[in-house]
């Protein structure tokens, strides 16, 4: 062979060498072509007698015979964007809404929520509360069972609510039962009494975990024991945070959830597939007994898509069912004949706020912050810089919610008023007023919108407010424990209770510790409300409570999130009356009502 | 030869490490941790996250945390009490992922696939890989082109889409990519099925591919028409050669050095990821993974987003100097 060939042909080979390890190596096992090709719905052949056969269950004859065109509508089949991949969907340590979306709809705690929000019995068939209000007892559906068949008892919900306060689990929840089981605190030492990991390891462990508040009584009555009353503790039994996991799942490692075999529930749906960072396939689960059934829809598909763009062309291509509408595409969607005929309007979950640092002038002084808070339009914001995603607010618990106060309007927008308030607190035009920072997690989205506020300080109050944009991490550090002088902040609902709010704001609160917020007056009402078995009473006291919160203004609120959500016309069942503003229920829009009938 | 691609590769070794240790720097100097995250939702209590950043070894001093992950510690099993040497990166151990709380490490989470699916390793370096083959395949040959038909109107056709291509870059080639193809045409779906051993990567091959495509293009022409006038070139053909044989056997091998030298580099950025290309068709490769840990403070993954690009860089240059070699018989290396 001619040399020169021989060593052309080498260096060809060379580059090839340099690409083909690399496929080789990483090749693992490769995608079976064919798994996409099998029925979309495997109806179960033996399904229990109990399952209810009323539901309009299409029969067999029915089911398409071809395989599914990809990217076409099929009965019964449901395709929804959930965003990005959950980063871990274990029920005792989830906190993000995509992972507890995931978390619901594969379990059933103690209660679940009816559509009102109000707390009905989920797993448990019904609870009896004693006198005193300190003892629940749930007495659990006998004919109650895993996907696997297998029958969820007392005991699975007792290691689920000891699992989550055993300090090695370490989640982000482990705090919210803090003081209000018996025997939590001790034994979550560490998440309620601050003990660090040394000190909390001397503890007798084994001791607290047996003496904790959560018992089963038998295989189908659990006994859950309370410090003192708490009548929103209904709503927290129907929390991720108490989800039956059982210890057999668990035992196969920290990232038992990963795998679809181990993720078994009692919830109304299976996790069948997770082809993970692209999708998961859900589909009934045909042992499900329980308020939530029975479920119209044959399966569900969650897919992954974090581009709004990319996932807006996928709804236009008929490649999505259900999708919400992003800033960007507002104008695009009401614009459009066929889209804009498609909105429906869906409540959030969630208050935005500025927080101002009471421990720092000028927020120290209550008429600053009065002032600051009737300068600002609302709903001039949430039309002009949020595109009417959203809605203006004046108060903390969001519309929909219990404890929602409509008329506490207290710090409109009135510059008027407002140049007045800031002349008496001693500042006639801001004269004499500190440097004023407001800090802010600096997304490209966020620039824009602050720029808008800044703008109405200097319009309506004569001030220059300084514009601090960090990056979005940094800036959750930075309202933890020095928080800066004039922030954005928020709070989105853990469960439908005032008490999930208001009681945040008491001295050494959650939010209040934020702000350095701290009022007797306020703290004495929660605490009474906390307690108050009498529900007219209790709705009254945090009525109080708030009244003080926004009377005081440690926090400008501004608004409620929610906003347009896109759904093709032959999806049925998702209406506003059909929807609870809570976002990590059942995939958001509550998924057993719903049917796909194109 | 032999003792020189070992000298190469033990080089790569103190560049791995230096290059961890400024990554692992700049990620701990950033302020925010990986559990600040979502200010409008629920946070750890603040003795839980001590607990959590014990069990991370965040409480270590700094250069006791980066020896840790580069090389080893010795730490007590947490069950039974007992020391053991627990291994860093050296041994391939890449930390645990934060995100996730420390339930996957990071080597399961990119070279670990499951059954019915491959690794996000396979993705990005599959799509890498075939990415760069597009760009090679058609971008010399149309330099080569652009260059012996030097300014007649398919050389400026040449120039001006290739301008375009690299101006456009990877997000707005994929858009519109997605939006024709997808949308309008519908020969593809918006939402991939990688189930599917063909049709998903045809898109992404393409979008990414492109910007390479053009910009090798660009350099195989400059060289060529650099080449075109040497000395050696007008000798061949006044001895009468082919014009096949001029341009095939004298004039590509030297014009093809430089394009060469730039594969190498090209090849470790694609191999490990591109952020725009993923995101737009979904891939589920490592790309994103590495730009979202920056974000989520997860430094075990940030750490292997830049000590597999410097790997792969490491070794790629190493095979283009050996290539250079092959090519031009003046190199030699001992």
């Amino acid at each position: 062979m001619n040399p020169l060939r021989w060593r052309h042909a080498l260096a060809l080979m060379l580059l090839f060498g340099l690409l083909l390890p690399i496929l080789a190596a990483c090749g693992g096992g490769t995608p079976p072509a064919t798994q996409a090709t099998t029925a979309p719905a495997e109806q179960p052949t033996t399904a229990p007698a109990t399952q209810p056969t009323a539901a309009p269950q299409p029969t067999a004859a029915a089911q398409p015979t071809t395989a599914p065109v990809a990217g076409t509508a099929q009965p019964g089949v449901l395709r929804l964007n959930t965003g990005s991949e959950p980063d871990n969907v274990d029920p005792q340590k989830a906190s993000f809404v995509n992972e507890i979306q995931f978390i619901m709809m594969a379990y059933q705690a103690l209660m679940t929520f009816d559509l009102d929000m109000n707390p009905v019995p989920g797993a448990a068939e019904k609870v009896d509360v004693s006198a005193d209000g300190t003892v629940y007892t749930f007495t659990l559906r006998r004919d109650g069972k895993y996907s696997d068949g297998t029958p969820v008892t007392a005991r699975n919900f007792e290691y689920a609510w000891k699992r989550l306060a055993d300090p090695e689990t370490a989640g982000e929840y482990q705090s919210l039962p803090c003081g209000i089981i018996k025997g939590y605190s001790e034994y979550s030492a560490a998440a309620c009494q601050g003990l660090s990991m040394e000190e909390v390891m001397k503890l007798d462990l084994d001791k607290l975990r047996d003496e904790f508040g959560v018992k089963a009584l038998d295989d189908y009555t659990l006994q859950i024991e309370l410090v003192a009353p708490a009548p929103y503790f209904l709503s927290m039994a129907a929390l991720w945070i108490g989800a039956p996991v059982r210890e057999e799942d668990v035992a196969k490692g920290d990232d038992w959830w990963y795998d679809p075999a181990n993720y078994i529930g009692n919830g109304p749906f299976v996790l069948k597939e997770w082809e993970h960072d692209s999708k998961a396939i859900w589909e009934p689960n045909p042992y499900y007994v329980g308020p939530l059934g029975p479920v119209k829809l044959k399966r569900v598909e969650y897919y992954m898509i974090t581009d709004g763009q990319v996932a807006f062309q996928a709804y236009q291509n008929g490649e999505l069912d259900i999708l919400g509408v992003g800033a960007e595409d507002l104008a695009t969607v009401k614009s459009d004949p066929v889209l804009s005929q498609q909105i429906i309007d869906v409540p959030g979950s969630c208050t935005f706020y500025f927080g101002f640092n009471l421990a720092k002038p000028p927020f120290d002084n209550k008429l600053v912050r009065q002032a600051f808070a009737q300068a600002l339009d609302r709903e001039a914001y949430v039309r002009d810089v949020f595109q009417g995603l959203g809605t203006p607010t004046y108060s903390f618990i969001p519309p929909g919610f219990p404890g929602y106060q409509p008329d506490l309007r207290l710090w409109e927008f009135n510059p008027e008023k407002a140049k007045q308030t800031l002349a008496e607190a001693g500042y006639p035009n801001g004269q004499g007023l500190p440097e004023i920072k407001l800090t802010y997690s600096g997304t490209a989205r966020n620039n824009a919108r602050f720029e808008w506020v800044a703008n109405q300080f200097k319009q309506n109050l004569g001030i220059d407010v300084i514009l601090d944009p960090i990056d979005p991490t940094a800036f959750a550090a930075a309202t933890k424990d020095n928080p800066p002088q004039m922030f954005s902040l928020g709070w989105c609902a853990d469960y439908p209770d005032p008490q999930n709010w208001v009681s945040l704001f008491q001295t050494n609160g959650l939010l209040s510790a934020r702000v350095n917020y701290s009022n007797p007056q306020l703290d004495e009402l929660v605490r009474q409300a906390d307690i108050e078995q009498d529900p007219v009473r209790r709705a009254e006291l945090y009525a109080q409570a708030q009244t003080i919160l926004v009377e005081d203004a440690p926090v400008v609120f501004m608004l409620n999130n929610g906003g347009p959500v896109l759904v093709k016309p032959y999806v049925k069942g998702v209406t506003p009356e059909t929807i609870t503003p809570l976002d990590y229920w059942l995939g958001f829009f509550n998924l057993p009502n719903v049917d796909v009938q194109p | 030869m032999t003792a020189y691609i070992i000298r190469r590769i033990l080089w790569n070794i103190p560049v791995l490490i230096i290059v961890g240790f400024v990554t692992f720097g700049i990620a701990k100097l950033t302020p925010g941790g990986p559990f600040d995250t979502q200010p409008e939702r629920r946070q750890l209590s603040p003795r839980v996250e001590a607990i959590l950043r014990e069990r991370f070894g965040m409480d270590l001093p700094f250069w006791r945390q980066f020896t840790r992950y580069m090389f080893f510690d010795v730490v007590p099993d947490p069950k039974t009490g007992e020391w053991k040497i627990q291994w860093g990166a050296i041994a391939g151990n890449l930390g645990p992922t934060y995100s996730s709380r420390g339930a996957r490490t990071v080597q399961q989470e990119l070279f670990e696939g499951t059954p019915t699916r491959p690794s996000k390793f396979y993705y990005s370096a599959r799509l890498g890989v075939q990415a760069l083959l597009f760009a090679v395949v058609f971008g010399i040959p149309l330099g080569i082109l652009a260059a012996l038909r030097q300014n007649t109107w398919l050389d400026y056709l040449l120039s001006l889409s290739s301008t375009i291509f690299v101006a456009l870059g990877t997000l707005i080639t994929s858009l519109i990519l997605v939006i024709v193809f997808a949308v309008i045409l519908n020969w593809f779906t918006v939402i991939p099925d990688w189930n599917d051993p063909v049709k998903p990567w045809i898109l992404p091959t393409v979008a990414l591919g492109t910007t390479s495509m053009a910009f090798i293009a660009r350099l195989t022409r400059s060289s060529v028409l650099e080449v075109k006038r040497q000395d050696y070139i007008r000798t061949a053909q006044a001895k009468g050669l082919a014009g096949q044989v001029i341009v095939w056997r004298h004039m590509l091998k030297n014009a093809l050095l430089p394009v060469v030298t730039i594969l190498g580099p090209a090849l470790a950025g694609l191999i490990t990821g591109t952020l725009f290309v993923e995101t737009i068709f979904q891939v589920p490769g490592m790309g994103r993974t590495f730009v979202d840990a920056i974000g989520k403070r997860d430094y075990s993954m940030i750490m292997a987003g830049s000590l597999i690009y410097v790997f792969f860089l490491g070794i790629a240059n190493l095979l283009v100097d050996i290539a250079y070699g092959v090519l031009d018989p003046r190199i030699s290396y001992k």
